[in-house]
């Protein structure tokens, strides 16, 4: 027994349909802690090098962490890892709801899947009972038809689901697989890994939650997270009221060329304010609701009747969606775009990457690369909010224009050729995100060397941390510097990233939601109320090391250099109008000295990125080259 | 990003300096009003502008003039316009 924890790790063989249990020593635990630290160690420990994503050597990992399955606000997340599809390399990320906390009490730290089953078929676990069953019925659904009939199937009505949509049976290459319908593990193609396996879903119940060795501190802790939240000056009630994508937030975004509009050329969107969440929820919204034990309840509802039916239970659009559907399509049709979020979300469909690789296709379009005689009579013109719904039906299926946009913008402009190369915005295959790297240029530090590929969520947002503030203070604790421009890229600004990136590391291992303020310092409290141990902020810092560099031997090993810790060209340039236009671009030079630095901050060789020898001693992870899993650096 | 050269709109003693506080920030300009126009000395910097609409120190925000981020020493010059508003991030 592992305290605070499961202690177990489920394994399923989809070829075989064994199933099976792992009850790993403490030490495991306390090494990797859950969530991306158990993604982290599995797929360098066993999926074997050089397959293709699709094969049925691939693995799924879907991990829990300690937080998982404990009544606070914000523990309720999962973290899924497997071989992307996309880059090849590293795929991790994360995703809220209700289902995390069904395994847990279903008593299950992690899920490790592999194989391939004949047909399709879903998984269910409970406390009862381990099971594969027949999805043939299941088949071609959306998620939302999917969580019904396994309702239906079981005969328990709050059975929960991870499950994937035809986006993800058909194997779009940045499908994403959906907790509970709309919480989406979105990025790096972990949807169509399940596809390519038949598994249609993950469905869950449980009635065992894991017992923390101090309840009283955790319920403690819960109780002042509750009161304090909105106080937070950040993480205040506007989370509360319309989710993110607040109107002043895009507004101001959109003025300094933070928002992407057309592709990221042009980021200049003077219709933002009737693409916001406030506008969303003051026209279509039906109310806000939570994931399990949260009082934040930051997810939007909405309802929407005409001209597109939208289903109060498909969930509502985040700040990413709004604007890869919106303004990077230069779609100004709010309906639309909430229309789209819900296809996004049926269909098991990345809505960052979805969006940007339509907004290729447009400016493809434009630019006369591909033509009408491509797009099968689909005008995919930037603005057009019809062709943008007609294209995500048609990449969901595979179809015509849709089969090649489906493929992710690297390959779609490696298929294309004719200078398209130009207009794919990615980091090794994964799209880049709705927060402009020419703006948050430490951000673009991340974006670049992060193993996942470009992520938002893996770093700090240079624009929250320019001044002296309650929110600096939070991160000073990590290690970051001191505050400094959006626009700094100097030494302190690598710093600050490096600290915010262990931190990202570290939080997504417990795995805990960024929108609840807590302090490192408190998340570390957590860990120990909950398992005894003494952990330390420092402790924790380091599994952040660790995890990031597990994920950078892992894509060495998979061919990923740093050759690939690179922007895309497009960040190197101003924008056609607006705040960035007039000397918009990156400055490649300090770029390069700045992912340098990181390099070095992180033990890995500056010029190679290569983990040091003594880095991965310093971290206990000898084992990597010991077993012949990595190579180091001298 | 480089900071674009800024255009001297002619330098005096004092100076007016048109500010704009965004969403929760309005709350310390009179009520129901977005805008207020500063009457500061040359030279004045973001933060001091800042401080003069009634924005206590500790409050986080962002600020653009001409759409261009702009940072707590930042001096500005006659009739810039600067937007403040609560800092830029979303999910």
């Amino acid at each position: 027994m592992v305290p605070g924890y499961a202690g177990k790790i489920l394994r399923v063989d989809l070829t075989t349909g064994n199933i099976s249990v792992d009850e790993p020593e403490e030490e495991f635990y306390r090494t990797y802690l859950g969530g991306a630290g158990f993604v982290s160690y599995f797929l360098l420990k066993e999926v074997p090098p050089g397959i293709d994503a699709f094969s049925p050597q691939n693995k799924i990992i879907y991990a829990l962490g300690p937080m998982v399955g404990h009544p606070m606000p914000g523990a309720t997340r999962s973290c899924i890892g497997a071989k992307s599809p996309l880059t090849d390399g590293y795929a991790k990320t994360e995703a809220g709801g209700f289902v995390p906390a069904e395994i847990k009490k279903a008593g299950y730290d992690a899920i490790i899947i592999e194989g391939k089953a004949k047909t399709p078929v879903y998984l269910l676990v409970t406390d009862a009972t381990v099971e594969l069953r027949d999805a043939a019925h299941i088949w071609g659904k959306t998620t939302l038809e999917t969580q019904d009939i396994i309702a239906e199937d079981t005969g328990v009505k709050r059975v929960k689901t991870a499950a994937i949509g035809v986006g993800g049976e058909n194997m779009v290459r940045y499908a994403c697989v959906m907790n509970d319908v709309k919480d989406a593990h979105g990025r790096g193609g972990v949807g169509a890994v399940m596809g390519s396996k038949n598994l249609k879903a993950i469905a869950s119940f449980g009635k065992k939650p894991p017992i923390p060795v101090d309840p009283g501190k955790i319920r403690a802790m819960a109780v002042s997270m509750n009161k304090e939240f909105y106080d937070d000056v950040l993480f205040n009630k506007s989370l509360a009221e319309v989710g993110t994508g607040i109107h002043d937030m895009m507004v101001a975004g959109n003025e300094v060329g933070n928002q992407p509009s057309h592709n990221f050329g042009v980021n200049d969107f003077p219709e933002t304010a009737r693409i916001t969440a406030t506008a969303t929820m003051e026209e279509h919204g039906a109310g806000m609701e939570g994931c399990a034990a949260c009082r934040v309840r930051c997810k939007k509802t909405v309802e929407i009747e005409e001209p597109w039916n939208v289903d109060k239970r498909s969930g509502g659009p985040e700040y990413e969606s709004l604007v890869s559907l919106g303004s990077t399509c230069g779609v100004d049709d709010l309906a639309a775009i909430i229309k789209g979020n819900e296809l996004a979300n049926h269909y098991s469909l990345d809505s960052i990457s979805l969006g940007v690789s339509i907004a290729f296709g447009m400016e493809c379009f434009e630019n006369g690369i591909i033509g009408l005689e491509d797009t099968g009579g689909l005008d995919l013109r930037f603005g057009n909010a019809e062709g943008m719904l007609e294209a995500i039906e048609l990449i969901a299926r595979r179809e015509g224009i849709g089969n090649l946009l489906a493929e992710g913008v690297l390959r779609a402009s490696q298929e294309l050729g004719k200078d398209s190369e130009e207009f794919a915005v990615h980091v090794k295959g994964v799209e880049v995100p709705m927060h402009d790297p020419r703006v948050k240029q430490g951000l673009a530090v991340i974006y670049s060397v992060e193993a996942a590929g470009a992520d938002h969520c893996a770093g700090m947002h240079d624009t929250l941390f320019t001044q002296d503030s309650p929110g600096f203070e939070h991160i000073r604790g990590m290690g970051a510097i001191r505050p400094l421009p959006a626009d700094d890229l100097g030494g302190d600004k690598v710093a600050n990233e490096k600290a915010v990136h262990m931190w990202a590391m570290f939080r997504d291992s417990l795995v805990a939601c960024q929108f609840v303020p807590w302090s490192i310092d408190e998340q570390v409290e957590i860990v120990r109320a909950v398992t005894g141990w003494s952990y330390t902020t420092h402790e924790a810092l380091k599994l952040g090391q660790r995890i990031a560099t597990l994920g950078r031997l892992y894509n060495l090993r998979e061919g990923i250099t740093s050759s690939q810790d690179v922007l895309p060209k497009r960040m190197f340039q101003p924008t056609k109008s607006g705040a960035l236009s007039k000397d918009g671009g990156l400055d490649p030079a300090k770029m390069e000295n700045a992912v340098r630095l990181f390099y070095g901050m992180m033990g890995w060789d500056e010029d190679t990125g290569i983990p040091r020898r003594s880095t991965l001693a310093e971290l206990g992870l000898s084992w990597t080259i010991e077993e012949e899993h990595a190579i180091a650096s001298a | 990003m480089k900071q674009p050269p800024r255009e001297d709109k002619g330098r005096t003693t004092a100076m007016q300096v048109d500010i704009e506080l965004i969403g929760s920030l309005r709350e310390y300009l009179p009520e129901g009003q977005k805008r207020a126009v500063l009457d500061v000395p040359a030279g004045t910097t973001v933060r001091e502008a800042i401080q003069a609409a009634g924005v206590p120190a500790g409050r986080t925000w962002n600020a653009c003039v001409d759409g261009a981020l702009v940072y707590e020493d930042t001096e500005l010059t006659q009739r810039d316009c600067l937007i403040v508003f609560p800092p830029i991030a979303g999910g």
